[in-house]
């Protein structure tokens, strides 16, 4: 469904993206996972047939995103980073006319309009214009747009930030119904609890190259040790560690054993003793394209 | 899809654009109609009020090529907010949105928006019966809009920064207006033929011929009018290749 061979997108000079291939199945959800500047927006904008490619190849729903675009872009439909809907328009009448610019019939774009915006619980707004709404319900405004288009693989570019919990709740329950309907949904986002809670495969970049392209669980096993210490103030305080990592003045060690190594830590420092998670990939990733680890 | 197809869907989605940028945003918004015909009447103002019933049928002229040029040029700010500052444009790219219906869509709209102001210009032109609207003058305002429309639209993809967008048009009107001879006559010129070099002054000499406010000879008239042709065909073509949405 999304195939991306030896993927790469150069800016004046500088390659941000780089050596990227992956493939993914119909029906899933993709999270792009990876730090800021980790490529994820301009593989996005690559797949959505925005941005042409330096050199590779990308398939969409089995069309070429460079040499068939008029047929991609029939079958996606995408919420862009910081995109903001119209604002002095409705939210019913944003989303009728994107849908009628998507070559639906009046009626039927009504129809589809009314459903995702009782779905978003924006029918009580849909007569508001838009710009006396909240952040969160705008952001919802653009993500039922994309809902009501039906489209094939819809991708969503950081669809959650600045959101409350409650409209993160919704944009997530959102892609669940798209995937669920059969959509292919494709997630970038930087949280990496949100790409576990998700998806069913995730690409993690990291300096624009993968550093990594599994279901999440896989991900997480990867990461040596089992269970993570965090402590606080930097000091070697202990010593049976696979793994550590330095974030700012916080130490990271990726233990096997638990008991012996909380006792050794508890000194004074503040510790955090936790399992392993999808985020430890995503910071070890990083570190090793630094190189670190 | 076919030909007859592509075209069609490009005039229905620009048809979706103009009501959405350009109907609704001027209802909801009636106050940008007013600043937007603001300098053309200030103009028609000053020059009724120093040439009297001439200079106001000066000013009446030249504020119709000042409005179809300001609202297309203005284009130039709104593409640049859809792209820039809220990314609509990208949520259309990943869309069977014809670029080109959304390009003509958008200065449709201008034009919506500037028609308050265009038809107070014609019904005082009509009163003072000035015989402004002829055939031809009409080909000069058609072609003037599609000249400047296609040089906004791919004006507006340079835009990085939206300081720039709203900014731009205003200075790009004025220069257009003031550098041709738009409210004066193309003889004030070294040559007249100069004055064709810009849509907004070729369209002034066949408007200012038109309404008998000058007298020009046929080939200079001939020049204004293959040089609208030209420049609409230009901007056409700008609209078109740049309307590819496709950054490389």
């Amino acid at each position: 469904m999304i195939v991306c061979e030896n993927l790469g997108r150069q800016f004046r000079g500088a390659w941000v993206l780089r050596g990227v291939s992956f493939a993914t199945k119909s029906g899933v959800v993709l999270g792009v996972l990876g730090p800021n500047g980790a490529g994820k927006t301009t593989l996005i904008r690559i797949l959505t047939t925005e941005l042409l490619p330096s050199e590779g190849r990308a398939f969409v729903a089995g069309f070429d995103v460079v040499r068939e675009t008029g047929r991609v872009r029939r079958v996606i439909a995408a919420v862009p980073q910081e995109g903001k809907p119209i604002d002095f328009l409705t939210p019913y009448e944003f989303v009728v006319s994107y849908l009628l610019l998507r070559g639906l019939s009046l009626r039927e774009a009504r129809r589809r309009a009314a459903e995702a915006l009782k779905q978003f619980g924006l029918w009580e707004v849909r007569g508001r214009e838009i710009e006396t709404l909240s952040g969160g319900m705008k952001r919802r405004v653009l993500v039922a747009a994309v809902f009501a288009a039906d489209a094939e693989v819809i991708f969503l570019d950081e669809p959650t930030v600045g959101l409350d919990v409650y409209s993160r709740r919704v944009v997530w329950n959102a892609v669940l119904e798209m995937k669920r309907a059969g959509a292919t949904v494709v997630v970038s986002t930087h949280h990496a609890e949100e790409a576990a809670a998700l998806s069913d495969y995730v690409v993690v970049l990291s300096r624009g190259r993968v550093a990594g392209f599994a279901p999440p669980r896989e991900l997480v096993e990867r990461v040596p040790g089992k269970y993570v210490v965090e402590v606080e103030g930097g000091a070697d305080s202990i010593a049976d560690y696979v793994a550590v990592l330095q974030v700012g003045s916080t130490k990271l060690y990726y233990v096997n054993e638990l008991p012996q190594t909380l006792q050794r830590a508890i000194n004074g420092t503040r510790v955090v003793v936790r399992p392993k998670s999808l985020e430890d990939y995503v910071l070890l990733a990083s570190h090793s394209a630094q190189g670190g680890l | 899809m076919s030909a007859a197809g592509t075209a069609l869907k490009a005039i229905r989605d620009a048809l979706i654009v103009a009501w959405v940028n350009g109907w609704i945003a001027m209802v909801r918004g009636f106050v940008w109609v007013l600043s937007s015909a603001l300098t053309p009447l200030s103009i028609l103002v000053v020059l009724a009020a120093h040439g009297g019933l001439k200079g106001l049928k000066w000013g009446l002229v030249g504020g119709l090529i000042w409005i179809v040029t300001s609202s297309s040029l203005s284009l130039i700010g709104d593409a640049a907010y859809y792209r820039v500052a809220i990314k609509y444009q990208s949520m259309l790219v990943a869309s069977p949105t014809s670029a080109v219906g959304y390009a003509i869509g958008l200065a449709l709209s201008a034009l919506i928006f500037a028609l308050p102001a265009l038809l107070a210009h014609i019904i005082l032109l009509a009163l003072l019966d000035v015989p402004a609207l002829t055939l031809e003058s009409l080909y000069a305002l058609a072609t003037l809009w599609l000249a400047t429309a296609g040089m906004a639209f791919a004006a507006s993809g340079l835009v990085r920064h939206m300081k720039y967008a709203w900014s731009v048009p205003s200075i790009l009107s004025a220069v257009m207006v003031v550098c041709a001879p738009v409210y004066y006559p193309a003889t004030l010129m070294p040559s007249p033929y100069l004055g064709v070099l810009l849509p907004t002054g070729a369209a002034g000499i066949v408007l200012q011929h038109s309404a008998r406010l000058a007298t020009y000879s046929a080939p200079l008239l001939l020049a204004a009018l293959l040089s609208l042709t030209a420049q609409s065909i230009v901007g056409l073509y700008c609209t078109a290749r740049l309307a590819r949405w496709r950054e490389r």
